[in-house]
């Protein structure tokens, strides 16, 4: 099979453009997303390829435009919303926890809403949209969350969402964004949704993560690997609803459980998989979270680099467990 | 402020505003990786806001804030220690040097980096104000590109029904990004969207600082003898991309052309020289004298104590 070395973000292009040629119903709404190349450069390509009539610039008007994607999704469109920066969810959040998570249930089936929210977030070298909202858009049942750690799963559930037919949200970490190619598989090829990826496999502890995080997970279980401790890795891919199986199985075999996320820690993620853990597993250690202080995201890069997770947290919290 | 923004001192003060704004812009846009400059639109920012007095509320936008900072007498020191998160920081580098407006001095802080919340909540600004039974009055600028966001129609509305204190200002730049606003709005002129919530308003040209000062005083004289909101379009040009990398190659040279030759700061040295008859050799004076003084704060404070985790 043929594959050719992609970033994070052009492996999400390479999905949109081969599912766009496959199917004439999918769309994208967005600000600057047409000659200019979409916000750090997501859509490139796209419109030179698909034109006005399927590459809609709108205003800026994101709570209309969410609403108007998901009218569009009700009558035979499957439309990608790029919403900016991931900042702006909680413009939105009323479409999305109030209108699209509920069409599904609340119409017996009858109203689905097979759109893509795109959105890129977390800090990065673009410095300017530093925050994590996967938590807010997680509390209220009927919407699927995902984030990709790396290209080739990038590429594999953006296809997944666009074929969903009902509504999923897709986190593109900035972090990761322009950061380590891949060789992705050139055709089109699908991750399913709501199945974590083991990328590495261990007995000591399990290590969970999504997004960024991946990342610092794999250095950080380098660097534990030459101290003789053996981690399991396991991205969650799909934030919402997130793998219960795998994380509860990798659990029971290592007994240890370290999660990590950028997203501030209070009543986060990483509280819903421990919480989830420790129901079914009796732990051999306390579970670690690490995540942002629960404190706004400063600017000053001195500040602001002290509200993300690092390698070094990792091996000091696992270290911390074989004490 | 001097009220009369005919006098010479006003003359000179919106002068200095203007240059104080480009320079730290210039400075930025060397200096920074990254940086969003107000190039061409100092007009506006400095007009808009150059009549407010103790007691009024200044709610910038995000681009071309300095200025502003400064005419509500944030220091130079103060204003550079946000660019370079030095403890002169107002915010102490929690902030963006071009978010971090003092609240003490009755600028409202840009605390989001989401466009809109700031416009609506410095609606409650005047709201407030008019029902403490004070005197202040609250301009409030944004861009083209959130002219089209649902809260500012919204407060829009509401600062008309409730009568509320203040003078919106478009800082039209007639872009949002790598958007042309006309492509984008139902109207020709922002101001036509406000006349539809019956507000009085009209498109200025905000390249003329004096027309600019002129529009604004109206309306803020208006708001402050209890006639309720004006709006305000200042037509101007975003001199560049949207930021320091972005090359816009979406302007096109004909436009760039067109508005260069309208450079704010040129015309205002023009109109000093040929209606005022202030010479060259003191307008030069005055920008050296400006220049100086941005580059030694700017060193100044660069050597100064950065923030850190243990000084928060
Ligand atoms: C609600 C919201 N949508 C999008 C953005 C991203 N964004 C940052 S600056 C900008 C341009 C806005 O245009 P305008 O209001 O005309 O301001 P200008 O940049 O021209 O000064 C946009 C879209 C944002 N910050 N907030
Ligand atoms: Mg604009």
């Amino acid at each position: 099979m043929s594959s050719q070395r992609l970033t994070l973000r052009e492996a999400v292009i390479e999905a949109i453009d081969l599912e766009m040629e496959r199917d004439p119903n999918i769309v994208m709404l967005g600000q600057d997303i047409g000659e200019f190349g979409g916000p750090l450069q997501s859509t490139m390509g796209l419109w030179e390829r698909y034109g006005d009539s399927r590459i809609i610039e709108t205003p800026v008007a994101e709570q209309g435009v969410v609403a108007l994607g998901i009218g569009m999704s009700l009558n035979g469109l499957r439309p990608i919303i790029d919403l900016m920066f991931a900042d702006f969810l909680p413009l939105v959040a009323n479409e999305l926890l109030q209108l699209a998570t509920n069409l599904n249930y609340m119409s017996n089936g009858k109203a689905r809403a097979p759109f893509v929210l795109r959105t890129r977030g977390g800090d990065g070298p673009y410095r300017a949209h530093p925050q994590n909202m996967e938590a807010l858009l997680s509390n209220i049942p009927g919407l699927c969350v995902v984030t990709p750690g790396s290209p080739v799963a990038a590429k594999g559930l953006m296809v997944s969402a666009m074929r969903s037919d009902d509504p999923v949200v897709y986190i593109e970490p900035i972090f990761l964004y322009q950061g380590p190619k891949e060789a992705v598989p050139t055709e089109q090829y699908a991750i399913p949704l709501g199945v974590a990826a083991v990328p590495r496999t261990g007995g000591d502890v399990t290590l969970v993560c999504y997004g960024r995080t991946v990342r610092v997970m794999q250095l950080a279980a380098a660097k534990l690997g030459k101290e003789g401790i053996d981690c399991e890795i396991v991205d969650l891919q799909t934030v919402t609803p997130f793998d219960r199986e795998t994380v509860i199985n990798s659990a029971k075999k290592t007994r240890r459980l370290v999660v990590a996320h950028d997203a501030w820690m209070n009543c986060g993620v990483g509280a819903e998989i421990v919480a989830t853990v420790t129901g079914e597993v009796d732990l051999a250690a306390r579970p670690i979270r690490l995540a942002a202080p629960n404190l706004p995201i400063a600017y000053a890069p001195v500040l602001r680099d002290n509200s993300r997770p690092t390698v070094d947290n990792v091996v000091e919290a696992v270290t911390r467990m074989f004490h | 402020m001097p009220k009369d923004e005919t006098s010479i001192d006003a003359l000179w003060h919106m002068y200095e505003g203007m240059l104080v704004s480009r320079m730290l812009d210039e400075k930025c846009f060397q200096d920074f990786a990254e940086w969003y400059p107000a190039f061409g639109e100092e007009a506006v920012t400095i007009g808009a806001f150059g009549s407010l007095v103790d007691g009024d509320f200044a709610v910038p936008h995000y681009r071309g804030s300095m200025g502003v900072f400064w005419l509500r007498g944030m220091s130079l020191e103060e204003i550079i220690g946000g660019l370079l998160f030095r403890t002169s920081s107002v915010s102490l580098g929690r902030l963006s040097g071009l978010h971090g407006g003092d609240f003490e001095k009755q600028i409202l802080p840009s605390v989001t980096n989401v466009l809109g919340p700031n416009v609506s909540s410095g609606t409650g600004l005047a709201m407030a104000e008019r029902i403490r039974g004070g005197s202040g009055v609250t301009v409030i600028a944004f861009g083209d590109g959130t002219a089209a966001l649902g809260t500012l129609h919204e407060s829009v509305n509401m600062a008309k029904i409730y009568k509320l204190p203040i003078l919106f200002v478009c800082q039209n730049n007639q872009y949002s990004i790598s958007s042309r606003s006309s492509k984008f709005h139902s109207w020709d002129s922002v101001a036509s969207w406000a006349a539809g919530y019956n507000l009085p308003s009209s498109q200025i040209d905000g390249n003329d600082i004096m027309a600019v000062r002129a529009a604004a005083n109206e309306g803020i004289d208006r708001a402050r003898a209890g006639g309720g909101p004006t709006l305000v379009d200042a037509l101007t040009f975003r001199m560049g991309g949207h930021l320091s990398t972005d090359k816009a190659q979406y302007q096109s040279d004909e436009e760039r052309v067109k508005w260069e030759s309208k450079d704010p700061i040129k015309r205002f040295e023009e109109y000093l020289q040929n209606s005022r008859q202030i010479s060259v050799t003191e307008i030069s004076q005055v920008r050296e004298r400006v220049q100086r003084n941005v580059l030694e704060t700017w060193n100044k404070v660069l050597a100064s104590e950065a923030v850190s985790l243990a000084n928060q």
